[in-house]
C-alpha cells in the first residue's frame, strides 16, 4: 500500500516554498524589481512621448475618459505578455546546472509538491505581482503628468477596467486576451522544463520556427482549395457565430495551456543530474 | 512530518531478507545497465549489489569504473537502462519524500546558495525529521565554523566539513558519500574520522565511495570492490582478515607461495591464506590490486557467484 502523503502534503509543500525563496532570494527580488518597475518606466515615457493627445480635441471622447487609454493600454497587454514569456521562462531556472538539479532533486519533497510551488512563484505570483505593479504604475503616472489636462483619469485602476469589461464586445476580448497570455506563459514554460539554462531565447527561436512551418503548410493546404475562386468573393457561402468562434477560442486556449502544465509537471519528473537533450 | 523510515520488515517481500544470514536488505541494486549517452557504451552492465547490515562500507574501484554513478543511481539522480535501485523495497527513481528523507548524499562537488548557514539549516532541516541540532553544532565546532558563514563564499573543504556536518546531523539511515575526504586539510579528515566512527551504528548503512583508501581504512566494516560489470568483493573487514593475511616479507619463497604479491621499496607487500588464525592489519591497496589481478582466486576465497562473463 502506497505510504500516505507521498503525492501532495500541504506542511511539505509550505516548507518546499519557503526554502526555494529562501535560497533563491536574490534572483527572485531581481526578477521581482524587473516587474514592479518596468510598467512604471513604459507608461511614463508613453505618456510623455504622446502628450499632444491632451491637445487634441475629438468629439467622440468624453469628458470623463482619458485620451491616453486608447495608446497605453495596448502598450500594457503587449508588456504583460512578454513578461509572461520571461516569467515563464525562470520557471525551471533551478534545473540549469547540475548542482542546482542534485539539490532540487534530492530534496525530500514530491514532485508534485515542487512542481506547485515553482507554479505558485513563476506564474500565480507574477500574476499578481504584475496586475499590482501596473496599478501602481497608473498611479504614479497620474500623479507625474495630471497637469497635462483636465481628462486625465486613471486608466488601468479596477473601477475603470469593470467599466471596460461591462461592454459585452471588450469582456470577450478581454478573456480571448487572458487566454493568449496563458498560453505563451506555459509555452515559456514548457520552454524552460526542455531548455533550464537558455529557455527564453531557445523558445522564442523554437516557435518563431514552428509559426514559419505551420504558416507554410497552412497556405499550402488553403491555396489549393482556392476558396475564393479567382475573385473577393468566398466561393463557400456559410455564416459563422461569433460567440462561437470566441468561445472555441477561449476552450482552445485554456486546453492548450493546461496540456503545457501537464508536459512540464512530467518532463520536470524525468529530469536528472545530468542533461540529456 | 512523522519519521518515515523505520526497520520495519515487509513480511510480504520474501527478496528483502537472506534468511542465512538474518541480514535486512536496505539498498538493493538489481541488474542495472547504465549508460550517459543514450547509444554509449555502458558504464555499468547488469551490475548487482545488496548492501544489508548497518555499517561503514568502502566503495572502491578503479577510475571509470562507476562508484560515483552508482551513488547517483542509488539517489534515484540518475535512471538506469534497464535494472532498478531499490531503497528498503521502494525504486529509488520514484524520488518518493519517504525514500528522500531516508538517505542523504554527500556529492564530490556540489555548490551553496549565497546565504548563511544558520538560515540554510533553518530552511533544510525541517525535511529529516531525525536532525539533531546540537550534533550539527558539535562537527562544526570540531570542524572550526561557525553558524554565521556566508556558505556560498567558502572554500571547496570548507565546504564539504559543513555539507559533512549536516548531513551527519539528519541522522538518515543512509548516508552516500562521494570522495569525502578530498579537499579536506589533514585536521578535517582526522576529524572526519572522528565523526563517522562516532555515528556508525547497526542501523545506518553508510557508503563511501573513495580513492583516498589510507584517509578511510581504520574507518570500514565492510569492503565493495567493484568493476563495471559486477562486485568482484563484497566483504566485512572481519571476514577478509579471518581468511587472509596481509604482510611484507624479504623471503623468495614466501613470495612465491603468495596468493599476490607487490613489490615495493621496503620489501614485498603479499597476501596469504590465514591458515593460523591470526588476523593481521588489513591492507587494502593490497587487497584492491589482488582483487582486479585475480578475481577468480577472491571469488573462490569468499564463495562469492561470478557473473557470466560477456
Amino acid at each position: 500500500m502506497k505510504p500516505v502523503g507521498q503525492t501532495f502534503d500541504y506542511d511539505r509543500f509550505k516548507l518546499y516554498l519557503k526554502s526555494y525563496v529562501g535560497e533563491h532570494r536574490r534572483h527572485l527580488l531581481l526578477l521581482t524589481l524587473l516587474v514592479a518597475f518596468l510598467p512604471t518606466f513604459l507608461l511614463c515615457v508613453f505618456t510623455w512621448l504622446f502628450q499632444d493627445e491632451y491637445q487634441f480635441n475629438n468629439q467622440y471622447w468624453s469628458s470623463n475618459h482619458d485620451p491616453m487609454a486608447s495608446s497605453l493600454i495596448p502598450i500594457v497587454a503587449v508588456l504583460c505578455i512578454v513578461m509572461s514569456a520571461f516569467a515563464g521562462s525562470r520557471m525551471f531556472s533551478v534545473l540549469a546546472t547540475k548542482h542546482s538539479r542534485e539539490g532540487f532533486l534530492t530534496i525530500p519533497a514530491s514532485s508534485l509538491e515542487k512542481f506547485t510551488a515553482l507554479f505558485a512563484i513563476y506564474c500565480v505570483g507574477y500574476i499578481l505581482l504584475m496586475s499590482v505593479s501596473i496599478m501602481v504604475a497608473d498611479f504614479i503616472r497620474l500623479g507625474l503628468f495630471s497637469y497635462l489636462g483636465p481628462d486625465v483619469d486613471f486608466i488601468l485602476a479596477p473601477w475603470k477596467l469593470k467599466e471596460l469589461m461591462s461592454e459585452e464586445f471588450w469582456l470577450k476580448f478581454v478573456i480571448l486576451w487572458l487566454g493568449y497570455f496563458c498560453c505563451i506563459l506555459s509555452t515559456y514554460a514548457v520552454g524552460s522544463a526542455l531548455w533550464p539554462r537558455h529557455g527564453f531565447i531557445m523558445t522564442f527561436v523554437a516557435t518563431s520556427a514552428l509559426q514559419i512551418v505551420w504558416g507554410i503548410l497552412f497556405l499550402g493546404a488553403i491555396l489549393p482549395l482556392n476558396l475564393f475562386g479567382g475573385s473577393y468573393e468566398p466561393r463557400f457561402d456559410f455564416e459563422v457565430n461569433e460567440n462561437i468562434i470566441i468561445g472555441l477560442g477561449i476552450a482552445l486556449e485554456m486546453i492548450y495551456t493546461a496540456g503545457c502544465f501537464v508536459f512540464c509537471y512530467f518532463r520536470m519528473k524525468q529530469w536528472e543530474i545530468i542533461s540529456r537533450w | 512530518m512523522g519519521n518515515h523510515f523505520s526497520n520495519n520488515i515487509n513480511t510480504n517481500n520474501i527478496n528483502n531478507i537472506n534468511n542465512i544470514n538474518n541480514t535486512i536488505i536496505m539498498i538493493d541494486i538489481k541488474n542495472i545497465t547504465f549508460s550517459y549517452s543514450r547509444r554509449g557504451e555502458a558504464v555499468l552492465d547488469d551490475f548487482s549489489l545488496s548492501v544489508g547490515n548497518g555499517g561503514v562500507y568502502g566503495l572502491l574501484g578503479p577510475n571509470g569504473v562507476g562508484k560515483s554513478t552508482l551513488l547517483y543511481l542509488v539517489a534515484g539522480l540518475l535512471t538506469p537502462r534497464r535494472g532498478e535501485c531499490l531503497i528498503d523495497g521502494v525504486n529509488s527513481r520514484r524520488r518518493l519524500p519517504q525514500t528522500l528523507s531516508s538517505f542523504f548524499i554527500v556529492p564530490e562537488e556540489f555548490e551553496f546558495p549565497s546565504i548563511t548557514l544558520d538560515r540554510y539549516v533553518k530552511l533544510h532541516s525541517p525535511f529529516y525529521p531525525n536532525f539533531d541540532i546540537e550534533d550539527m553544532n558539535r562537527s562544526l565546532e570540531l570542524f572550526g565554523l561557525q553558524r554565521e558563514i556566508n556558505i556560498g563564499q567558502l572554500s571547496m573543504g570548507q565546504r564539504k566539513k559543513v555539507m559533512m556536518a549536516f548531513a551527519l546531523a539528519c541522522k538518515t539511515p543512509i548516508v552516500l558519500m562521494d570522495e569525502p575526504t578530498n579537499g579536506l586539510d589533514i585536521p578535517g579528515k582526522a576529524m572526519f574520522r572522528r565523526l563517522v566512527a562516532e555515528k556508525a551504528t547497526p542501523e545506518r548503512v553508510f557508503i563511501i565511495s573513495t580513492h583516498q583508501v589510507r584517509d578511510i581504512d581504520s574507518l570500514l566494516d565492510h569492503i565493495i570492490i567493484m568493476n563495471h560489470r559486477r562486485v568482484l568483493l563484497n566483504e566485512s573487514t572481519e571476514a577478509i582478515q579471518q581468511r587472509l593475511r596481509f604482510e611484507k616479507t624479504t623471503d623468495p619463497a614466501v613470495v612465491a607461495g603468495a596468493l599476490h604479491a607487490l613489490p615495493s621499496i621496503e620489501g614485498t607487500s603479499v597476501v596469504l591464506p590465514n591458515d593460523d588464525g591470526d588476523e593481521t592489519r588489513l591492507n587494502l591497496e593490497l587487497l584492491f590490486d589482488f582483487a582486479f589481478a585475480a578475481p577468480e582466486t577472491i571469488s573462490s576465497i569468499f564463495n562469492q557467484p561470478s557473473s557470466p562473463v560477456k
